[in-house]
Order: C-alpha cells, then sequence, then structure tokens
C-alpha cells in the first residue's frame, strides 16, 4: 500500500477490521457521492449502493493480499472503481450517454491504470449473487471446500460422512454454476 | 460418477495440481483445443478464488448490514449540488434574490398596512336627510355605530337599509365603506364593485377609493390598480391619495 494520507489509513484501517461502526464511517463519507453521480446518469440510489459494496469488497481483498497500490485518494480509488462499473453497466444496457462527471474522478484515472480489472468484478459480483441463492449447507460446504478444508474435515464438522459430502460438494459446485450461466449479466460479459 | 461429476473431478485436480504429469499434459492439450473446457476451467478457478476466506462472506455480511440501516445524511445532497460552478453560481443568483425580495418586502408595506393606514370614514352628512320612517330609525343606529367606529354594527345596519331601500346607492356605498372598516373585505368588494364599475358618479369615485382599499386589504394589488388609476385620472375624491399609493405599490 502507498498511501500517506492519515485519514484515507484510518479509513483503510477500519475496512480491514470489518467493524460495522467504522466500515459505516466509510459510508458515510464516500457514498453519497455515488448515489449523487449515478443518479445523475440514468441509475437509482440502489444501484450506487450495489456499487459501491463492490467497490468497498475489491479494496477489502486487496487489502487482505496486501496488494493494495494507492496512488491516488482513497475517495477516487473509490470513484474511479464505481464510476467505470457504471460506465460499463450503461453501455451494455444502452441507456443513454453518460454525463460529464465533473464533481467526481477529475484526475483522468482510468482503472487500468489502478491495476483493476472491472470486468472480473463484474463476475465476482455474479458469483457471489449466484452463491447467495444457494441452501445454508450448500454454502457451508462450497465455502468451506474453497477455503481447502479436506473433505472429511467438513463431515466431520457437519456430522457426516465423506462420500455424503463429496456428492454434496458437486451438487451444490452444479447449482452454483448453472445458476452463473443462467445469469442475464454473466451472459452479456 | 457422471461425465459431469468426473470433469468437475478433473478440472479440480488440474486447479489443485493434484494430477500425475501424465494426466496433466493430456488436460494441457485438450484444454489447448477446447474452448469450452478452457472456459469451465477458467469458470471452477475464479469461483474458487471469488468466494474462498470466510473473511470475505463475513465482510458482505458486514457491509450488507451497514447498508440496511445507512441513510443519506440530510442536506448532503445540496451541498453536493453546490460543487458544481454553475450550480454555486444559481444558488448564489437566487440567494440575492431572495435577499433582495426580502429586503424590498420588508421596505414595502403590505397592502393590509396601506389600506389600513389610508382608511378614513366617508363623511356622513350625504345623507342624513333622505331617509324616514322604520329606514329614519335604523338609519339613526347606523350612523351612531359608524361615526363610533363600530364597522361591524354600522355594516348590520346599513344592511337592513339596502334591503328596505334598495335604489338607494348612498346606503350601498356607505355599507360598503363599513365593511372596509370591519375588515370584511370579500363583502366590501360585493358591495362597492358594482358601484364604482357602475355610471352614476354621485358614488362612483368614492366607491373605486374604497374598493381599491378592500383589494389591498385582499393583498389584491393588482385588482386595486384599475380603481386607484381611474380615481388619479379623474382628480376625483382620493385621487392624491390614490397617486400616493400607486408610487408606493407598483
Amino acid at each position: 500500500m502507498n498511501t500517506t494520507d492519515k485519514a484515507d489509513q484510518e479509513l483503510l484501517d477500519g475496512l480491514r477490521s470489518g467493524d460495522p461502526r467504522k466500515v459505516k464511517a466509510l459510508y458515510d463519507a464516500y457514498l453519497p457521492d455515488i448515489i449523487y453521480y449515478v443518479r445523475r446518469n440514468n441509475g437509482s440510489e440502489a444501484d450506487a449502493r450495489d456499487l459501491f459494496q463492490e467497490a468497498l469488497i475489491a479494496v477489502y481483498r486487496k487489502l487482505l493480499d496486501n496488494d493494495l497500490e494507492l496512488t491516488v485518494a482513497l475517495r477516487t480509488y473509490i470513484q474511479v472503481i464505481c464510476r467505470n462499473l457504471w460506465l460499463r453497466n450503461l453501455r451494455k444496457s444502452k441507456r443513454i450517454s453518460l454525463q460529464a462527471p465533473t464533481d467526481m474522478v477529475e484526475h483522468a484515472s482510468t482503472s487500468e491504470t489502478l491495476g483493476l480489472d472491472l470486468e472480473r468484478m463484474e463476475r465476482d459480483r455474479t458469483y457471489f449473487r449466484c452463491f447467495d441463492k444457494l441452501g445454508d449447507k450448500c454454502k457451508k460446504i462450497l465455502s468451506w471446500y474453497f477455503d481447502k478444508i479436506p473433505m472429511k474435515d467438513i463431515a466431520k464438522r457437519l456430522d457426516t460422512s465423506e462420500s455424503f459430502i463429496k456428492k454434496k460438494k458437486f451438487e451444490c459446485k452444479n447449482k452454483l454454476i448453472d445458476a452463473v450461466h443462467q445469469d442475464p449479466v454473466f451472459k452479456e460479459l | 460418477m457422471s461425465s459431469l461429476a468426473e470433469q468437475y473431478d478433473r478440472i479440480e485436480r488440474y486447479l489443485q495440481g493434484a494430477m500425475t504429469p501424465g494426466e496433466m499434459d493430456e488436460f494441457n492439450q485438450k484444454l489447448n483445443n477446447d474452448p469450452e473446457l478452457a472456459s469451465a476451467v477458467t469458470l471452477h478457478q475464479e469461483l474458487a478464488e471469488t468466494l474462498a476466506g470466510d473473511r470475505i462472506h463475513q465482510f458482505r455480511k458486514t457491509l450488507q448490514e451497514v447498508n440496511a440501516n445507512w441513510k443519506p445524511a440530510t442536506g448532503g445532497r445540496w451541498l453536493r449540488v453546490l460543487k458544481s460552478p454553475q450550480n454555486l453560481a444559481i444558488a448564489a443568483s437566487l440567494l440575492l434574490l431572495i435577499g433582495f425580495f426580502g429586503w424590498w418586502s420588508f421596505q414595502t408595506p403590505s397592502g393590509a398596512e396601506l389600506a389600513s393606514e389610508n382608511f378614513e370614514q366617508l363623511p356622513v352628512q350625504a345623507f342624513m336627510s333622505l331617509d324616514s320612517g322604520d329606514a329614519q330609525v335604523i338609519r339613526k343606529s347606523a350612523n351612531q355605530a359608524y361615526i363610533a367606529g363600530e364597522y361591524e354594527a354600522a355594516a348590520e345596519q346599513f344592511e337592513a337599509l339596502t334591503e328596505l331601500a334598495p335604489g338607494e346607492l348612498s346606503y350601498q356605498l356607505y355599507l360598503g365603506v363599513s365593511q372596509v372598516g370591519a375588515n370584511a373585505a370579500a363583502d366590501a368588494v360585493n358591495t362597492l364593485k358594482p358601484l364604482a364599475d357602475g355610471t352614476d358618479q354621485s358614488v362612483k369615485s368614492e366607491a373605486a377609493w374604497y374598493l381599491a382599499l378592500a383589494y389591498l386589504q385582499m393583498e389584491e394589488k393588482t385588482a386595486a390598480r384599475p380603481y386607484l388609476d381611474q380615481l388619479v385620472r379623474t382628480g376625483g375624491f382620493g385621487a392624491d391619495d390614490a397617486e400616493k399609493l400607486i408610487n408606493m405599490l407598483y
């Protein structure tokens, strides 16, 4: 991470901690701008909240991976993510052209220069969306499996046999992959 | 195991590096020649990367909770709107206009204030000798109330007189003046307008003046204007006061 701004650092520390009060501070600081921007550009508050959540997840993931290279203010970084995700969304849905974002992202920062893979972020959104549709048991099995927990340990945690978990893991993963393939956003990516 | 389950198993073993070198070579060859298999591998890999980690799932739950409870702060939107120089200029112009209007309103008395300042009794002698009998009794009572400034009571008496002598325009005029005095502006307009718009010159100017005052009581300055103009033009009753009002109001 390459940021020297103290306020940004505090917000990032809050984000890393996952403390809801500190996460809310990020919402207070940055989400109103995103809502204003998206509303001005044919979107709703709900759209803005979705984009913002995605941006925070992207930042959080980079924090966990020690891969966050902030060469701009955190506010700008988050705005770049949201703006570009929204641009892609508008282009795909062929809604009217975006207004010049005079009050947002004025520093000509592009997602590429900030090391962001927006297409991957959109796919991630789809994956989470489809994962959310699964039942609780499937969610548990798959998240443990993706966390590389051995099958026999998962079976122990769920008080069942390893063969049942293997079968169940396949069913759950198949449901997830089917849902991803059926997802209209994913089809357009 | 179904063929799909077998495919999943092969992809997972490939991604985990659990294949033998021979299996790996064979699989790599298939990957190079089968775009569907290649995209399936990518999907399995991305799902594992994206959905791995309790912390991410926990973090998403936190975000969902914060998002559900978060509400924009009141007024923030206006601050953001003002960030734009164009919007700021518009806001500043509006503030100036509002300020000027406020100053102007402060400097200019309301119509009701002006009506109150300009209201004076019309002298009563004009109809003193016109009535007799019951009318004379009522007129006397009306006259007393009118002179005492008890305009509501006076208006009741003059109204009774107008019923007794509908053609007597002076009763109607004094009824209207009493109504203005009692701040019954709408009634005064109904009473005085036919006289001010009529042709009888004995009541026309007086009716026009008090009608203008009634309109001012109602803050209908535009409606008062033609009657004030009429008084100035004809130079009749209240012409000077009408001119002053015009200069103050318009």
